[in-house]
């Protein structure tokens, strides 16, 4: 409760310190696949995609990454999204759909 | 290059070789054209990674090149693509025209605009609603969520009582080596809803390149008390002394010319082997699903699972029906096991027979005074007497449909028929799952699953330990005509449900027996498909219009005022990202095992 509390705080130079301490965050992939991040708050999360998809070797493109089901986009950082220490980011590959053969 | 030629025996040969060949080095070369354009995308690709600045496509992308159609990602899909692609050069003899120059990787419109979880929808993704392509799970999702928002403008009320899942969520659900892990991995989702005081919660699924849908319909009645043993397993235990019970009620309550003496020998007999073949079965059940758990949804499963679904929802009271019909049939022809003992009775030929022969039958025997051949259970019929001058039509089999959807339909069927028994007249509140399928595949792997989430969901939401279960049903749609439309059929199937939600509901709930295909179109405004790709697409660009227009005002707002946000930006740009470690859960592969130690990126 004291991190959410500091949180609050308005101040942007006061930013650098509490608020903006790195999380862990650990990305799962739809496979069970594990990789832990630590990335500040206020960094933007498409550092971590971008990050992630250099890592497996994939387009950003094609794999979309959920926090609690919501999909992450370009501007979200941690702290917009409420994010805790230790959170879990799922990475799933796009999925398509036509028939089944 | 040298081509040695056969010496042929017969000038035709010879045509025909240098015609071979000639085909030969045809395919070779536009084979060779195709690779030769899709290096030049990857290279328009990588050149403008290379300089957008601050995008998410400013890293690093790794070695692996980047596939023309941004479709792929992993070894699976990038298959599937291929597959795909070579599906559709073969149905058009012409290729595909080659990329347009703005980059697939363009956003074309972030929805909704403001808010968590919004979706970015690139050029690549609008393109998949050109005509024969597939529609992926961004689509899905933004033709949900724009359903659902226009509905907001509609009938904010009724929007306020539908939940939409993504498109992701069976996915991670349906953990098939362990269902407590996969729900462990969504429990989080629902934190901050309510998913029980919803009516209405839409799952799309994709599964073997395919979209379907389920619905759950009225989750809160998963709180309510189980159903009694009686009502449901229960039934199956004491069916015997029960039939004996109610067959003279039946029978008091009908105007039976036939004399029970005659019946009684047949009816006995169709009677006591059910009972048999229910406790084989359930030896059987007891031990197959380990085996079959891993698999994909194989027909061992499918089976098990229907049967244990059959068995504990068996009814009496349908039981009595059908025996009903029968004896009060006086034809020979007509000695069929109750439709009933199909639920048990592992030989496939009598489920596909039976129902059919029975009802058509007993509609061209139907005495015009009375309604109950056409298969309305007892109590429903006793119920509503308004029913009885105007009998429900009887609905003939529809040949799409294969002899298990008939199958599970008695068995649904039968299990409305429990909920009906059980508070007299009106039907026992439960909540239940709806599939929705253009291919008329069941799933009841997927009712399963659901099942078990709404009560995982139940116990760790509210604690409770003891839930009413859920009941599964398929529920009869158009078939889609094509190879590509699923995804379209899919978000037609709800943006017409959702019209006239509790009047469909009304409708898929009262349905007995096989819909014609004519019916079901006419249900579903089939006619509304062939649009709907196109419909979508000037709703994107219309959409993308404004979206881009409030961003420039956005981002010249932005300049004009003297850049806080980039400076906290430019402050915390050492070390924003750092990899930790790195647990792959199959074994490490080189690629992993050198870049094991920490890496360090800069923002």
């Amino acid at each position: 409760m004291t991190e959410v509390d500091s949180t609050l705080g308005p101040s942007q130079n006061e930013v650098k310190t509490e608020e903006n301490a790195p999380i862990n965050v650990k990305v799962v992939s739809s496979t069970g696949d594990e990789v832990f991040f630590k990335i500040k708050r206020n960094t933007k999360l498409s550092k971590l995609q971008g990050a992630y998809a250099a890592k497996v070797g994939k387009d950003v493109s094609s794999i979309r990454f959920l926090y609690d089901g919501n999909r992450i986009n370009e501007d979200d950082t941690p702290s917009s999204l409420e994010m805790e220490d230790n959170d879990t980011i799922d990475v799933m590959v796009e999925q398509v759909g036509g028939w089944a053969p | 290059m040298i081509i040695k030629f056969p010496r042929p025996s017969k000038g035709a040969s010879i045509w025909e070789f240098a015609y071979r060949y000639a085909a030969m080095f045809r395919q070779t070369e536009s084979r060779n054209t195709k690779e030769d354009r899709s290096e030049n995308v990857q290279d328009e690709l990588s050149a403008f990674r290379s300089v957008t600045p601050c995008s998410s496509a400013s890293f690093k992308t790794g070695p692996e090149p980047i596939p023309p159609n941004g479709d792929s990602g992993s070894s699976t899909s990038q298959r599937r693509s291929v597959r795909q692609s070579a599906i559709r050069s073969l149905r058009a003899s012409p290729p595909p025209p080659p990329q347009a120059q703005p980059e697939p990787d363009e956003v074309v419109l972030m929805y909704p605009p403001t808010g968590t979880g919004a979706l970015s929808i690139m050029l690549s993704d609008l393109k998949r609603l050109q005509p024969e392509e597939y529609l992926n799970d961004t689509l899905i999702e933004f033709g949900l969520k724009l359903w659902l928002n226009d509905l907001r403008g509609k009938d904010p009320a009724l929007a306020d009582q539908i939940y939409v899942f993504s498109s992701f969520f069976y996915k991670k659900l349906n953990n098939k080596k362990n269902p407590e892990d996969g729900y462990k991995s969504v429990r989080k989702w629902t934190s901050k809803v309510n998913l029980f005081a919803k009516k209405y919660i839409i799952v799309p699924i994709n599964e073997n390149i395919h979209w379907y849908l389920a619905i759950i319909y009225e989750p809160g009645h998963t709180l309510e008390p189980p159903l009694l043993l009686s009502q449901l397993s229960g039934a199956r235990m004491t069916r015997t002394r029960k039939q004996k019970q109610q067959r003279p009620k039946a029978h008091s309550g009908s105007s039976t010319e036939i004399p029970l003496e005659r019946l009684s020998p047949a009816a006995h007999v169709t009677e006591e082997e059910p009972e048999a073949d229910t406790s084989s079965m359930d030896a059987t059940r007891a031990t197959t699903p380990s085996t079959t758990e891993n698999q994909e949804m194989d027909d061992v499963a499918i089976t098990v699972f229907d049967r244990s679904c059959s068995i504990t929802a068996g009814s009496e009271l349908v039981f009595t029906t059908s025996s009903e019909v029968q004896m009060r049939d006086p034809s020979p022809n007509l000695v069929h096991p109750p439709s009933d003992s199909m639920d048990v009775d592992a030989d496939n030929s009598a489920i596909d027979v039976v129902p059919n022969t029975t009802l058509q039958v007993a509609k061209v025997q139907e005495p015009p005074t009375s309604n109950l051949s056409s298969g309305i259970p007892v109590s429903r019929f006793y119920g509503s007497i308004s029913k009885q001058g105007n009998p429900e039509p009887v609905v003939i089999a529809d040949h799409e449909d294969s002899g298990e959807d008939q199958q599970q339909e008695a068995e649904v069927d039968d299990m409305l028929a429990v909920t009906q028994s059980s508070t007299g007249d009106l039907p026992a509140a439960q909540t239940y799952i709806f599939t929705l399928d253009s291919l008329g595949t069941r799933h009841p792997q997927a009712i399963k699953v659901l099942k078990q989430y709404l009560e995982r969901e139940a116990k760790d939401k509210f604690n409770f330990d003891e839930v009413r279960v859920a009941v599964g049903k398929q529920v009869q749609v158009p078939v889609q005509p094509n190879t590509w439309d699923c995804g379209i059929y899919l978000l037609n199937f709800v943006k017409v449900l959702m019209s006239a939600p509790s009047e469909f509901v009304d409708q898929i709930l009262s349905t007995r027996g096989t819909m014609p295909s004519s019916e079901r179109k006419k249900m579903w405004q089939d006619h509304e498909v062939p649009e709907f790709r196109d419909h979508l697409k000037s709703r994107i660009i219309q959409l993308s219009q404004e979206w881009k227009a409030e961003k420039t005002v956005r981002e010249e707002d932005v300049n004009k005022r003297s850049g806080d946000p980039v400076e906290v930006e430019t402050l915390s740009s050492e070390g924003e990202v750092d990899i930790v470690e790195d647990i792959p859960v199959v074994k490490a592969t080189r690629g992993y095992r050198q870049r094991q130690h920490a890496t360090r990126l800069r923002g």
